[in-house]
């Protein structure tokens, strides 16, 4: 497991990213539900090797706050449910950074893979990680001026 | 100094510029790429000092690239900015040429000791 795969490892990356303090909090573990972003990430030799999942909360604050995007442009995307161009790009941008959460012992590297707009069109191998994950963290994030939202983490080892 | 940014997030290409501004350092950017057979052209126009560049780029990577300057006798520094940093990829960078490797999320003091490291400040 990436020694960065804990909150305090979340909060470096997010905020070293965003060049300012990202609020992380870890919270109980519950499913996120609704409209929800599901990240996969892969190791060298092709297998899945961990899924982030967002809910619009976080996936429209990390990516409008990555480019400082105007608050209300960010509260319309939410309140829409539908990310424009360039915050799809920061987003995934900032789950490409996200990839050395993801790093293990027997896999060093980790590879941001794909981004999809629900788990149910991810393919069988992530959705089975979402099942049954054998680590996860569940956190609340958010940078300032905009609604902070709920991330999960979760590993296959 | 001259600095050439090759990134295909344009994201990522702002905040490097950011990033560089912060140092306080005398950086003039004198142009930006989102992959390296784009990069090629810019640097022939350009003349940066230093290129900063992405690893993972689609058309042509950022190992490539160096790869291709180094073997045209271009010397100018080259550093990637990268979000996956193995043993074997740094060997390759160093292998390849590279001058320095930064692993995002970055500083701008980052910026600043490399390029301290490479006498451009």
């Amino acid at each position: 497991m990436s020694a960065e795969f804990n909150v305090d490892g979340v909060r470096r990356i997010l905020s070293g990213l965003m060049g300012r303090e990202v609020v992380v909090r870890e919270v109980p573990v519950s499913t996120i539900t609704g409209w929800t972003i599901v990240a996969s990430y892969i190791a060298a030799d092709g297998n899945p090797q961990g899924v982030c999942i967002l809910d619009i909360n976080a996936a429209t604050n990390l990516g409008g706050a990555l480019s400082l995007m105007a608050p209300p442009m960010v509260a319309s995307a939410t309140q829409n449910k539908a990310l424009p161009t360039n915050m799809i790009e920061n987003l995934q941008e900032v789950l490409n950074v996200m990839s050395r959460l993801f790093q293990s012992a027997t896999n060093e590297r980790a590879t941001f893979q794909q981004m999809y707009i629900s788990p149910a069109v991810a393919p069988a191998p992530i959705q089975a990680i979402i099942k049954k994950p054998k680590r996860r963290m569940e956190l609340i994030v958010g940078a300032a001026n905009y609604t902070p939202g709920r991330m999960s983490l979760l590993m296959p080892i | 100094m001259k600095v050439l940014i090759v990134d295909d997030s344009r994201a990522m290409r702002m905040i490097v510029a950011r990033t560089l501004r912060q140092t306080n350092l005398k950086v003039d950017i004198v142009g930006e790429a989102e992959n390296g057979a784009l990069a090629l052209d810019l640097i022939s126009q350009t003349h940066p000092d230093v290129i900063f560049c992405d690893w993972n780029m689609p058309v042509m990577n950022g190992l490539e690239l160096l790869v291709k300057l180094r073997s045209e006798g271009k010397k100018m520094p080259f550093g990637f900015v990268t979000s996956e940093s193995t043993v074997e990829m740094k060997q390759a960078a160093l292998d390849a040429g590279a001058d320095f490797l930064i692993v995002k999320p970055f500083t701008a003091d980052n910026f600043t000791d490399v390029l301290k490291k490479l006498a451009l400040t």
